[in-house]
């Protein structure tokens, strides 16, 4: 038994020593296990192993899981900032010796998330404007027709180029376009946005083009700012054009004809034929029926628009009104935003640090400055709600910070541009966009605002940011011409007192810019002289506009008084219209009253008080009136003077071509049917008619070498010796009396 | 963000271009923030996201693109902080009789009728194993191949299937035994 024990036990222990004889080596053993794996990995089905709608709950469920904003912008501004100071650890070593390291690193926490609040806690992103067009409101059924399709128009649609507009019967349909204009189209009008364009490096520059096939359609464009930009509407073979700001009416006629009204402002007209291309200005309380004259004739007719009896105007009038006091909410809502917090809350400063800070460690000197701008411009927004609330001296404190912090980035451009031109355009683009935006934020501001004080900054700042000395004087006859319209402006809304005022500002904003040209090499005068002729006619277009607005109030007069030349006063019955009779400035021979002198003969009979207030008011109002159409006068006779020697002063040296052709242009341009300004150039004396008044400009006695006279030579020699002119001692004018 | 443009931005990083970092820090935050919030808990996400950024600014001039492509890198640095994570925390957790033990309270759960959403998933994900959570953090929340896996797990595409195929049928009993009724609708 003993032994059989003893052979068993023997032959496990032998067999245990076979198996463990028997065995894989490593390598082996590592091979196998990987066929194995690839195998079992080959037979799997699918990578989520039957658990597909689970995989997919998954992933769906932990899209919602997110970084607070808080945290991502905290976040990242402490590493870009701890990089940067990696970067140059000398400066930190310097900050650490002054503080220990733990404050240092605690003050800088603090930044970031100070820095990181304000930016998010206080909507510092500034909210952008809509660019887009949209359908505001409809009425019955309005269709929108996209390529093949066609789609009901409803509020807030979202219109693109060549999309086609149309209204059915008793239907309307009103249009908000991307550069703030808004169109409204009548019943059974079909309109095709032909053009909607802004540019993206500068969205002040927009471009809308219409093309109205059927109807009518009212156009009011409020605030275009930049020279390129307009908003036109083409119906038959007429394009009517407003810049800047206007409301017009167009209406497709049968026969191939079509209307245009101006009703507000002016609005130049373009009329194809097959012979010649006529254009035309239309100035307010004027319209226009076009025909297709394939005659010599002019295809267009022009005519006074009868006040009050288009219940459409009156309609599109008023609802205007309302739009833009829309407007005018939503830029004091996006200022309100962006403005953020204001200096007196106790967090102000806070900010203030940290916004300076960040600039401080922004060690990229281009970085730097593109912040400083946009820092700078906060303070327009600032400044803007302050004076809202009546704080002007922190307002005025403001706008100063925001000109300074301008002109320390624009020198450093100046700089720059030796070293690095396309980087110093590209900075100096951002600053003009910047001030273009807000330059259209302010559009709608009139001198009688308080927020005036903020457009007028702005303006300064255009010519600071300006890069040459002749894009600096556009920019102050750019800014001479809105005074005029803000005239105008004021103007319609009755206020003429301010209107006159602001006359005289545009009068002696040229007269700043005349002198400064004078100074300018025969070069810079070239470059300059084109534009100032074309702000000249705009300007003589826009006070001819006011006259035309003012002129009712001017006081009939007795047969033996020369009267007024104003042809195009419609209450005037016995206007002389002639060549013959030229009254000067100051001449007595103006049948306006003369300031501080009633327009009105004494007829108050009545004891009535209340009657004879109402009476007094009246003889105060006409008198400002004309007041203000004295000014206006005045300024349009400076206007021909200055222009007169700006193209005399270019002609000293060689007669320019490019001058010579703006000239020639100058005596087609039609204002309401009757050219704009009559020029004459003999050797060294130019004559302008406008208005009825002519103005002479004679040059310097150096004789002049080789000017081409676009027209024959005067017979008559008006006398040499100029007066001493009694107001501007600056200007060697000598208007003169024709006998 | 396209490839190209990622070791774009890491070229100019490794040069010591704050703003192309930035760029980075911009791609991935959000993906690095969702794992941190599913493997170690939202409470601890923010600081461990901080730190996986910090880190590879510290080492991103020790990045090659021959080693693998930058976010496998990334993730590698997120994994490497999570696993320092967890040792620490168990080197210093304090066990007490409050600590509830997540399987009874998964069983008392079970006849509860619940819908999967993004607690019951968190809560699932961390009644799972560690490897298993991360391989499902990485395939289906973050979405990376097996081979991106491969090179942030440090283990062979064969072995990251089989393991997939074992976190799926893990967490789908878990899910289960949750009481959610809707895993596979």
């Amino acid at each position: 038994m003993m032994h059989w024990l003893t052979s068993t036990k023997n032959i496990e222990k032998k067999l245990k020593q076979h198996c463990d004889s028997v065995s894989l080596s490593e390598e082996k053993a590592k091979a196998l296990k990987g066929r194995l794996m690839a195998a079992l990995a080959e037979r799997m089905p699918a990578e989520t192993f039957g658990c597909e709608t689970l995989a997919e709950k998954i992933r769906k469920l932990s899209l919602h899981v997110m970084p607070k904003e808080y945290f991502r912008v905290v976040l990242r501004e402490k590493l870009i900032t701890l990089i940067e100071f990696e970067r140059r650890r000398f400066l930190f070593r310097l900050f650490e010796r002054k503080f220990s390291r733990r404050m240092a690193a605690s003050f800088l926490v603090f930044l970031f998330a100070a820095s990181a609040f304000f930016r998010f806690g206080y909507g510092i992103e500034k909210a952008s404007a809509s660019f887009l067009t949209t359908i505001e409101s409809v009425v019955g059924d309005v269709s929108v027709v996209r390529g093949e399709d066609v789609i009901q128009g409803a509020p807030g649609f979202v219109l693109k180029a060549e999309d086609v507009v149309r209204t059915g019967k008793d239907s309307k349909a009103v249009i908000r376009f991307l550069d703030q204009s808004v169109s409204r189209l009548d019943e059974n009008t079909e309109v095709k946005l032909a053009k909607l364009f802004m540019n993206p490096l500068n969205k002040t520059e927009t471009v809308v083009e219409l093309v109205l096939q059927q109807g009518r359609i009212w156009a009011r464009v409020i605030n275009l700012v930049d020279n390129i930009s307009h908003f036109q509407v083409r119906a038959q073979n007429t394009v009517a054009v407003a810049k800047r700001k206007a409301a017009f009416d167009v209406t497709v006629l049968p026969k191939g004809k079509a209307k245009v009204a101006a009703i507000k402002n002016k609005v130049d007209l373009v009329v194809a034929t097959d012979r010649k291309v006529v254009e035309a200005t239309l100035i307010n309380g004027f319209s226009a029926e076009v025909k297709s004259a394939t005659s010599s004739a002019s295809p267009i007719k022009q005519e006074k628009i009868q006040d009050g009896k288009d219940q459409w105007v009156k309609d599109n009038l008023e609802q205007d009104i309302a739009y833009i006091e829309t407007v005018k909410q939503e830029v004091k809502d996006e200022r309100r935003g962006n403005a953020g917090l204001l200096p007196g809350n106790p967090l102000y400063p806070v900010r203030e640090l940290s916004q300076s800070t960040n600039i401080a460690f922004t060690f990229d000197e281009f970085d730097r400055h593109q912040k400083m701008i946009f820092k700078a411009s906060e303070k327009i927004d600032t400044a803007g709600v302050l004076l809202e609330k009546g704080e002007k001296e922190k307002a005025r404190e403001l706008l100063v910070e925001f000109q300074n912090e301008t002109k320390a980035v624009v020198d450093w451009l100046t700089s720059l541009e030796g070293a690095d031109p396309e980087k110093a355009a590209y900075l100096r683009n951002k600053v003009n966009e910047l001030l273009n935006v807000y330059e259209k934020r302010l559009t709608l501001i009139l001198p009688d605002d308080p927020l005036y004080e903020v457009k007028s900054a702005v303006g300064q700042s255009k010519v600071i940011a300006a890069d040459t000395a002749v894009q600096k004087t556009e920019q102050k006859l750019s800014q001479a011409s809105d005074k005029l319209l803000e005239a105008h402006e004021l103007v319609e809304s009755g206020n003429s007192t301010s209107a006159a005022d602001q006359v005289k500002a545009y009068s002696s904003a040229i007269s700043e810019v005349a002198s400064e040209v004078k100074q300018f090499n025969s070069d810079q005068k070239e470059q300059i002289v084109t534009t100032l002729m074309d702000n000249k006619a705009e300007a003589l277009k826009v006070l001819q506009a006011m006259a035309s607005g003012t002129s009712s109030v001017i006081a009939p007069l007795s047969a033996e008084t020369p009267t007024v030349v104003d042809e195009f006063s419609p209450s005037i019955t016995s206007a002389e219209n002639s060549a013959s009779f030229v009254p000067a400035p100051d001449s007595a021979t103006y049948a306006l009253p003369e300031p501080g002198t009633t327009s009105l003969s004494a007829e108050v009979v009545s004891d009535d008080s209340a009657a004879q207030g109402a009476e007094a008011e009246k003889q105060t109002t006409a008198a400002n009136q004309s007041e203000l159409m004295r000014t206006v006068k005045v300024a349009q006779n400076e206007t021909l003077v200055k222009l007169g020697e700006a193209v005399l002063d270019v002609q000293k040296e060689q007669a320019s071509a490019e001058v010579l052709q703006k000239l020639q242009h100058f005596e087609k341009i039609d204002l309401n049917g009757k050219p704009l300004v009559d020029v004459q150039v003999s050797k060294n004396r130019i004559q302008l008619k406008s208005s009825g008044t002519v103005i002479s400009v004679v040059g310097s006695t150096t004789p002049v070498s080789s000017i081409t006279p676009s027209k024959d030579v005067l017979q008559e020699v008006l006398t040499p010796s100029p007066k001493p002119p009694k107001a501007d001692s600056k200007t060697p004018i000598s208007p003169q009396a024709r006998p | 963000m396209e490839t190209s443009d990622i070791q774009k931005y890491v070229s100019s990083s490794q040069n010591g271009d704050s703003d192309a970092f930035g760029k980075l820090y911009d791609a991935f935050i959000q993906p690095i923030f969702r794992y941190m919030h599913f493997r170690v808990g939202p409470e601890e996400a923010e600081d461990l996201t901080e730190l996986v950024f910090l880190k590879t600014w510290e080492n991103i001039r020790k990045y090659r693109s021959e080693e693998g492509n930058f976010s496998s890198w990334i993730f590698r640095i997120a994994h490497n902080l999570v696993v320092d994570h967890y040792r620490a925390k168990r080197q210093n957790a304090e066990l007490t009789e409050d600590i509830p033990d997540v399987r009874i309270e998964a069983n008392t759960l079970r006849r509860v009728h619940q819908k999967l959403d993004q607690e019951v998933l968190w809560k699932a994900l961390h009644e799972a194993k560690d490897q298993y959570r991360q391989i499902l953090i990485l395939k289906f929340i973050n979405g990376f191949s097996n081979e991106e896996i491969s090179l942030i797990m440090g283990r062979s595409q064969a072995a990251l299937r089989i393991l997939q195929f074992r976190a799926l049928r893990s967490l789908r009993r878990i899910l289960e035994n949750m009481g959610v009724s809707d895993v596979e609708q």
